[in-house]
C-alpha cells in the first residue's frame, strides 16, 4: 500500500518540477522578448526623435537660405541700374512727364518680371513689390495700393536705413505679413525703399511645412515675441497658435517640450514640439509631432507593467496547472489503485464463485455418491435379505419336495407305506409349508412397514426374537454362536416393530462383521449375545436390549464416530456407514437411546433403551396383541 | 448294478427337515444313512464309522460345509463329499468342485438328482475297487 502511494507522489514531484521549469523559462523568454522589444522601441524612439529634430533643423537652414535669397533679390533690384537711373535722373531734375515715367515703367516691368520668375515649383514667392521714395511716397506698385501709414511704421523699423535689406513681420488682422525691405542708394544717397511682400502660403508649403504625410505632424514659424505665424488656411497651425504661448512656457527636455492640444474638433492629444531658431532672423521654426508617433502608443513603463502582469499570469497559470496536475495525478493514482483493488476484489470474487461452484459440484457429487451408496446399501441389504430368504425357504422346500415326491413314488410303485407313516410325512409337509408362509408373511410385513413410523404397543422381547430369527440361520451357518437371553416378563414398548427389527438386524450384522475380523490367534468361540431386561431410568422404567459380541472391538476414536453418517471402517463393498446412523435415528424416533461400550480386542456392547409404555398408552393403540401384564417387570 | 454294494452315507445339515427328508430318500434308494447337525459332529462321525459318501450343507454353525470338506478330504482322501446349499450360485459350484467335492447339489433337489449322483459314485467306486475285489 505504502509502496503504491509513493510512486504517484514521486511522479508528481517530477512532473511539477518540469511544469515549473517550463513556466519559468516561458516567463524568462517573454521577459527577454520584452527587453529586446523595449530596446528596439527605445532605439526607434530615439531615431525618430533625431529624425524629427534633424528635419526641423534642415528646414530651419532652408528657411535661412530662403530669406537670405530674398534679401539678396531685393538688394540686387534696389541696386539695379533701372532704379539707380531713376533716382539719378530725378536728382538731375529730369522731366517727370517723360524720362521719369519711362524709368518707373521700366522698373515696374522689372518687378513684375521678378514676381513672375521667382517661383518655387510653380508657386510664386513674391506677392507684391512696392518702390517708395524717402518720404514714403509710392513710386511703383506691382499690385494695388498700400496704406502709407503702415508703410511708414514699417520703414521706421530699426536697421532699415542701415543699408542692408531686412525682413520685417507685419501683423494684420488676418495674421502676419512678411516683408522684405531694401534701401535704394544712388551714389551714397538714399533715394527710397524697395518693399516686397512674400507669399506666406508658398513659404509654408515649401519650406516650413512639408505636404502633410501624417496629419499628426506639422510646423510653423514663431516670432521672437512668442507669436506663431500661420497661414489662415492651415487650421492645425491655427489651433497650435492659440495654445502656443502656454506650450512655450512648458519646461523643455532635450530641446523638446510637450503639451496637450486639441486639433480642430478632435479630442486633445499630447504633442512633442521642437523649436529651432533660424539664424540671422528673429524667427524660430516650430515643429510638432504626436507623442505616439515617436514613443509609440505604449510607454516603456506601460510595457514593463504589461510584462509584469503577463509574468504574474503565467506563474498563476503554472500554479493552477501544477495544482490541477497534482490533483489529477493523485486522482489518477487513486483511481488506478481503486481499479487494482477492484480487480483483486473481482478476482477474489471469481475465485469465491469458482469455489462455491466447485463445492456445489462436489456436494452434488457427494449427494449422488450418498444416493448411490444408499442405493447400494439397500441393494446389499436387499441382496443379503434375498439370500437369507432363499436359504430360509429352500430348507423347508427340501422337505416338501422330497417327502411329497417320495410318497408319490411309493404309491405309484404299489409299495405304499403304512397309513401312519403317510400321515406323518404329510403333516411334515404341511408344517414346512406353514413355515414358508410365516417367512413370506414376515418379509412382506417387513417390506411394507419398514420405515413406517406408525407405532404399536408391543413386547420388546417379541420384536427382538423376530429380528434375531431373520439372521439366526445365517449367523449359525457362518459358525457364530448366537445366545438369546430374553427377559422373562413382558416389556411393553410403543414403537414400530419392523423398524426396530431393522435396527436389530443391523446390530447383528455389525457383530457378525466384528467377529469375522477377529485375529486368527483368538481361541474363544465367536459369540453373539442378545439380552433384554428392564431397569429403572430417570423418567420411569426402561426396556433394554443389548447385543454383544466378543469380536475385535474398537478404539475410543472409532467408537466416538460409529453413529456418524457415512462413517465406516469396512471395505467399500462391505458397508456404507449408514447402518448405525439409521439405527440411531430409528431408536431416537421412538424416544429411545442407543449407546456403545467397547474395548479393543475384547468386544462390543450395543445397548438400546426404550421407555416402557404404561397402561394408558395401551388404550390408544388398536393393534393390541396378547397383553397379559402391561407393566415392565 | 446290484444293491449289494449298499453305500453308507452321512448327511451333515443343521436343518432337521433336511436331515429327515434325505434319510427317507436314501433309504428309499436303498442306501444306509446317518446324520450329523454340524461339520464338527460330522467329522467325529467319520472318525467313528466308515462312510462311502457325505452330503454336507455349506452354511452351518461351528464348522461349515467347506471346512468340513477340507478336513474330511485331509483325513480320508478316498471319501466322496457332495456339497449342498440353499442359495448357491455357479461360482459356488465351481469353488466347491475345485476344492475336491464329488458333486454339488442345489436345494431343493429332486430324488432323481440324488440317484444320478450316487449311481455315478457307485460306478466309479466299483471301477476303482475292481482290482481289490
Amino acid at each position: 500500500m505504502i509502496e503504491q502511494m509513493k510512486t504517484p507522489s514521486g511522479m508528481n514531484r517530477k512532473s511539477a518540477l518540469a511544469i515549473l521549469i517550463v513556466c519559468l523559462s516561458l516567463v524568462g523568454f517573454i521577459g527577454l522578448l520584452m527587453g529586446f522589444n523595449y530596446r528596439s522601441q527605445e532605439a526607434l524612439r530615439k531615431s525618430t526623435l533625431m529624425r524629427f529634430r534633424l528635419d526641423s533643423e534642415k528646414r530651419a537652414v532652408a528657411l535661412e537660405y530662403f530669406f537670405s535669397e530674398r534679401k539678396y533679390d531685393l538688394g540686387s533690384i534696389a541696386a539695379s541700374k533701372e532704379i539707380q537711373s531713376y533716382f539719378i535722373n530725378k536728382a538731375m531734375g529730369m522731366s517727370e512727364q517723360y524720362g521719369l515715367k519711362v524709368s518707373l515703367f521700366v522698373i515696374g516691368k522689372v518687378l513684375e518680371k521678378t514676381i513672375q520668375e521667382r517661383v518655387v515649383q510653380g508657386d510664386g514667392i513674391y506677392a507684391r513689390f512696392l518702390l517708395v521714395n524717402r518720404e514714403g511716397k509710392v513710386l511703383v506698385d506691382s499690385a494695388g495700393a498700400v496704406e502709407e501709414q503702415r508703410l511708414k511704421i514699417a520703414l521706421h523699423q530699426p536697421g532699415v536705413e542701415s543699408g542692408e535689406p531686412a525682413i520685417f513681420f507685419e501683423r494684420t488682422n488676418e495674421g502676419v505679413n512678411i516683408l522684405v525691405i531694401a534701401p535704394c542708394f544712388y551714389g551714397s544717397r538714399l533715394g527710397g525703399f524697395l518693399i516686397s511682400w512674400l507669399r506666406i502660403g508658398t513659404i509654408f508649403d515649401h519650406f516650413v511645412d512639408s505636404p502633410p504625410a501624417v496629419s499628426s505632424k506639422g510646423s510653423a514659424l514663431s516670432l521672437e515675441d512668442g507669436g506663431l505665424i500661420c497661414p489662415p488656411t492651415n487650421r492645425e497651425c491655427v489651433s497650435f497658435r492659440k495654445r502656443f504661448p502656454d506650450l512655450m512656457a512648458q519646461e523643455r527636455k532635450e530641446g523638446l517640450f510637450s503639451g496637450t492640444v486639441a486639433l480642430g474638433d478632435a479630442p486633445p492629444q499630447e504633442f512633442l514640439l521642437s523649436s529651432v531658431p533660424i539664424s540671422k532672423m528673429p524667427l524660430s521654426l516650430v515643429s510638432w509631432v504626436q507623442r505616439e508617433e515617436i514613443q509609440g502608443a505604449v510607454t516603456p513603463s506601460e510595457m514593463l507593467l504589461g510584462a509584469g502582469f503577463l509574468a504574474v499570469f503565467i506563474l498563476l497559470g503554472a500554479g493552477l496547472l501544477l495544482r490541477y496536475n497534482t490533483l489529477n495525478l493523485l486522482l489518477t493514482a487513486r483511481f488506478k489503485q481503486a481499479e487494482k483493488q477492484q480487480n483483486i476484489l473481482g478476482e477474489k470474487n471469481r475465485q469465491l464463485q469458482d469455489e462455491i461452484h466447485r463445492r456445489q459440484e462436489a456436494e452434488g457429487k457427494l449427494e449422488l455418491q450418498r444416493t448411490l451408496r444408499m442405493r447400494s446399501d439397500r441393494l446389499r441389504s436387499l441382496g443379503e435379505m434375498a439370500a437369507g430368504i432363499a436359504h430360509e425357504l429352500n430348507q423347508p422346500l427340501v422337505g416338501v419336495r422330497g417327502l411329497a415326491e417320495l410318497l408319490l413314488l411309493q404309491m405309484e410303485s404299489g409299495k405304499a407305506p403304512p397309513k401312519e407313516e403317510i400321515s406323518h410325512k404329510i403333516d411334515l409337509i404341511v408344517r414346512q409349508a406353514d413355515r414358508m408362509v410365516h417367512i413370506i408373511n414376515h418379509v412382506r410385513l417387513f417390506a411394507r412397514d419398514a420405515g413406517n413410523e406408525k407405532t404399536s404397543l408391543v413386547d420388546l422381547n417379541d420384536v427382538v426374537h423376530s429380528g434375531v430369527d431373520l439372521l439366526r440361520t445365517q449367523l449359525g451357518s457362518q459358525g457364530l454362536m448366537l445366545e438369546e437371553h430374553l427377559f422373562s416378563e413382558y416389556l411393553p414398548v410403543q414403537l414400530n416393530p419392523f423398524s426396530v427389527e431393522e435396527v436389530i438386524l443391523n446390530l447383528l450384522s455389525n457383530a457378525r462383521d466384528a467377529l469375522t475380523e477377529r485375529k486368527d490367534g483368538e481361541t474363544s468361540t465367536p459369540r453373539i449375545q442378545v439380552n433384554t431386561w428392564s431397569e429403572d431410568g430417570t423418567d420411569g422404567k426402561l426396556a433394554i436390549l443389548q447385543i454383544s459380541d466378543n469380536g475385535a472391538g474398537m478404539t475410543p476414536e472409532v467408537a466416538g464416530k460409529v453413529f456418524d453418517p457415512f462413517y465406516t471402517t469396512k471395505a467399500p463393498d462391505r458397508g456404507t456407514g449408514l447402518g448405525l446412523s439409521i439405527a440411531k435415528s430409528i431408536v431416537e424416533g421412538f424416544g429411545g437411546k442407543i449407546s456403545i461400550e467397547t474395548k479393543e480386542g475384547e468386544g462390543t456392547h450395543f445397548t438400546v433403551a426404550f421407555p416402557c409404555s404404561s397402561q394408558k398408552d395401551r388404550n390408544k393403540n388398536e393393534q393390541i396383541d396378547i397383553v397379559e401384564n402391561p407393566d415392565c417387570g | 448294478m446290484s444293491r449289494s454294494i449298499s453305500l453308507k452315507i452321512l448327511i451333515v445339515d443343521d436343518e432337521e427337515i433336511v436331515r429327515l427328508t434325505m434319510t427317507e430318500q436314501l433309504h428309499y434308494l436303498g442306501y444306509r444313512a446317518n446324520t450329523a447337525e454340524n461339520g464338527l459332529l460330522g467329522i467325529r462321525e467319520l472318525q467313528e464309522e466308515d462312510y462311502d459318501a457325505v452330503f454336507v450343507d455349506i452354511r452351518m454353525p461351528v464348522l461349515d460345509g467347506m471346512g468340513f470338506l477340507r478336513q474330511a478330504k485331509e483325513l480320508y482322501p478316498e471319501i466322496q463329499v457332495i456339497v449342498m446349499t440353499g442359495h448357491g450360485s455357479d461360482e459356488t459350484r465351481e469353488e466347491v468342485l475345485a476344492s475336491g467335492a464329488f458333486g454339488f447339489l442345489k436345494k431343493p433337489f429332486r430324488l432323481a438328482e440324488i440317484r444320478t449322483l450316487l449311481k455315478r459314485l457307485e460306478t466309479e467306486k466299483q471301477f476303482d475297487g475292481q482290482p481289490n475285489t
